[in-house]
Formats: C-alpha cells, structure tokens, sequence
C-alpha cells in the first residue's frame, strides 16, 4: 500500500477495543487517542491538535460516565431509574436531568409524537436515551474545545462529532456503515464540524417503535443525520427512523439538518443537504 | 457514492399538489416514489399520507421551516408551528392532464405565503426520473431559505457495498462487543497497510 490505509471492516474477529476510527495516515499528526466503554458502547476520542492537556481528555469521559450513572435506565439507582419507579418527583431531579427531560418534550410535541421517551420500548418504561448519548456527546466536546481542542472527533457507538478535520486541509471522513454487512460502507461523508448520528435495527435488535403502532417501522433499514449538533442530529435520527420513510423528508424540514436512509428494498435515499458531503 | 445516477424523485409543495392532482392510472407510477412523495412532504407516516388530497395538502405546506435556534446547536426544534406559516392556495384551476405514458408534466403553480412554486416532472419507464422547479420564491432570506427547501431534495441511488478510506464509521449503535471487535481487526488491518 502507499500509507494511506484503506479502512475495510473485516468480519469480526478476536480483538481489543479500539473502535472509532482509523489511525492517523502517514505523515498526520498522532494526538490523542482513546477508547473508553461507557453508555453502554464504545466512545472513542480523538484529539488531533497538538498540546491539548490530556486531562480534558479525562474529564471529558468522566463526564460521559457520569451522566451514564446518572441517566441510565438500565442502573437501578439512577436519578431517571428512580424518577420511573416514582421515588423522585421532576422537580426533585437535577437540572440535567430536568434539561434534558424538558428537550424530550419538546420534540415530543413537535414530531407528532414519534419522540416519546415513554412510549417507544415495549414496556412502556421511562427511556430518554433517544436524547441523552447525543446530548452528553456534545457536552463532553465542550470540554474538549475549552481545552483549546479544535480538530478532533468523538465516535459514541456510531454517533459522531468531527470537528475541524483530522489534517490540514483534509475532512474527516465518515462511513455510513451498510446495513446488512458489518464490513462495508453504504456511503461516505467528507465532513468539518458536522455530527453524524445514525438509527437502525440491524443492532440491537428492532429496539426503535412507532409509538402510534408499537411495532417496528416499516420501509428504513437505517437513518442517518448530519447536523451543526449531536443533540439533535441524534434525536432526529431516532425520531425520523420512527417514521419510517417519511421520516427522511420531516428531519430535512429542520434547518441545517440532513438526511440519508437507507430503505428495505435496497435503495439510498438522501436529501440535498447532503450532495456536497457525500464522498 | 452514489451522486451519479442520481434520481431525484419529487418533494416540493408543488410536486405533492401536482401529484395528488392529476388523476393517474394505477399503472402509471411508481408506488414507491409516490407514497414516499406524499409522506414526506407531508412529514407523516406514510400510511396517514395516502388519504386524500385534500388532507395532505395543508402538512405539505409545512416544509417552510420556522426560523431556527437549533441550527445554533441548542434550544428548541425548529418544527414549531409551521401550519400557521404557509397554507397553500392553488392559484390555477386547471389540473394537469393525465399521464398515461412518458413524458415532462408541468405542475400548476402554488401561490402560498413565501412566493410561487411550480415544478415539472419528468416521467420516464412510468417512473419519475426528474423533478425541477420552473418557478420558486425568491428576495428576502427567508423566503431563499424556503426556496432551498421548496427544490426537490430526495436523490436515490442502488444500495451498494462498499469500501473506502475513511476516519469514522456511523452506524446505529453498536453492541460494544461486536462492534470493538470488529473495529479493531479492521485497525489492525489498517496499521499493517500503512
């Protein structure tokens, strides 16, 4: 090869966790690099500028752990975990929590319903997920740049931020991973300052419903969404995927937001937003 | 990717009133492109798209969006109460004629608050194979930002696999396991090419 490494996913094999992205190519700048399991994935930082204090880097994923203790459903003694089984009221909640609680309902109200953090699982119980890994994405980068970081990505399981770009004068570049094949590409995005989130059903299971049908939504394989923020580029990925094919058209509605899909019979879908992106 | 052969399938306030208005044999078009049209434009499901024109016509005007605090990067969504910005008025009575066979459709135009949009269809193979707007609103900015939107913006290409150079990969949210695993012997790859 020439140095500039082609990123093909093999079948899984036996490895380590290291999963955000390729490795600076030849000639690029190393920076920081790290791989973190929290929310329940794998959050992979990556810094490009030089003399970034890596404690941002610390502080940054001690945040991510926090707010996973915080807001997980999952843990039976977090704040949204009480407030579901009714030992905490809202008012009682911290003012994250009350946040981001108020952002769901939001877009509760103005997606007709289709983001609704009580009503898309099964059993009914309190899931603010859909907002949450987005949201404290973006909050962690915060910390990050306030440590004077400008060129870096954050990949939280498939949920993007690039930032800057990974050399001078290059983009980053992100994959849409196809949905039927691990080790392939259904697209490819040159982006700066952009986050890409995407929502689908071929991991995890069908664990996004259509909280009018409760049922799985029909005519998407999976939903991508390319936005100014992760906070909503992930909530509209997940709130757009609950609409099935309509779904692409209701997330381009918002401005500086786009939409790619990918449907069940075989076709890429995407909006204008994205032509000068897609690579 | 797939900007060549791209086919842009309709998806403007115009387009919807145009397709809902002219009455089409059921061979004629595409279903896909259709439903995905109406639903769509009218961002709904698609099943409540499909009811009759004269329901869809009013969410189809919704795709002016509202003025944007979330573009920022916070605040609320930008979907706020977009019914009362833009109902549509058909300022032509004259349906187009039915298509029974290929051909370029022009739409009637669509006066609604922000200008006039008028859009022609390009039907090929009893498929829509282009979309482009004759007339759109144009002068103050949001009126631009809406013609942004009032152009057709649904490309479509054939899923492909493929592989490429790439820093990041998005995808829904991966198992931790399979998703490390894989990542990595593809890291591996990547380190001993490089």
């Amino acid at each position: 090869m020439n140095g500039h490494a082609t990123f093909v996913i093999p079948a899984m094999t036996a490895g380590i966790a290291d999963p955000g992205g390729a490795p600076p190519r030849a000639g690029e700048r190393r920076g920081q690099h790290r791989v973190e399991r929290v929310m329940g994935t794998v959050v992979t930082i990556d810094v490009r500028d030089p003399g970034v204090d890596p404690g941002a880097v610390d502080a940054a994923l001690a945040y991510l752990h926090d707010i996973d203790a915080r807001f997980s459903p999952f843990r039976p003694e977090s704040e949204v975990s009480r407030l579901a089984r009714g030992e905490i009221r809202e008012d009682e909640c911290s003012a994250d929590v009350r946040h981001v609680l108020a952002l769901c309902e939001d877009l509760r109200r103005t997606s007709d319903g289709y983001f609704d953090i009580r009503g898309h699982r099964p059993d009914g119980r309190l899931d603010p997920c859909g907002m949450v890994k987005g949201w404290a994405v973006e909050e962690a980068s915060r910390i990050l740049e306030a440590a004077g970081a400008n060129d870096y990505a954050i990949n939280a399981g498939g949920d993007v931020i690039a930032s800057g770009g990974p050399a001078a004068g290059r983009p980053w570049r992100v994959g849409i991973r196809h949905p039927h094949k691990a080790d392939r590409l259904a697209a490819v995005l040159a982006v700066r300052d952009r986050a890409v989130a995407t929502s689908g059903t071929y991991e995890r299971g069908e664990h996004i419903r259509d909280p009018h049908t409760g049922r799985p939504p029909a005519g998407l394989l999976s939903l991508s969404v390319v936005g100014p923020s992760l906070t909503w580029a992930d909530a509209y990925a997940t709130t757009g995927f609950a609409m099935g094919l309509a779904g692409i058209g209701w997330v381009a509605r918002h401005v500086g937001y786009g939409a790619c899909g990918i449907t069940a019979d075989g076709r890429v879908l995407w909006t204008a937003e994205l032509d000068r992106l897609l690579a | 990717m797939p900007k060549r052969g791209v086919i842009a399938i309709v998806l403007t306030t115009g387009a919807l009133v145009l397709l809902l208005s002219f009455k089409t044999p059921a061979t004629t078009l595409p279903t896909g492109g259709v439903d995905s049209a109406v639903a769509i434009a009218g961002g709904r499901a698609p099943a409540a798209a499909t009811a009759a024109p004269t329901a869809t016509a009013a969410p189809a005007a919704t795709i002016g969006p509202s003025r944007s605090a979330t573009a920022a990067g916070g605040g609320v969504p930008a979907t706020s109460a977009p019914a009362a910005t833009a109902v549509p008025t058909p300022a032509a009575t004259d349906a187009p004629s039915a298509v029974t066979s290929d051909g370029t459709l022009v739409g009637q135009p669509v006066s609604f608050r922000f200008g006039t949009v008028q859009v022609q269809v390009t039907i090929s193979g009893g498929r829509i194979t282009d979309v482009t707007a004759l007339q759109l609103p144009a002068g103050d900015p949001r009126s631009s930002q809406i013609s942004q939107y009032a152009e057709p913006y649904l490309r479509e290409s054939v899923l492909q696999a493929q592989s490429a150079a790439i820093d990041l990969v998005s995808g829904a949210t991966y198992t931790s396991e399979a998703y490390a695993q894989s990542l990595q012997s593809a890291l591996d790859q990547a380190n001993s090419q490089g």
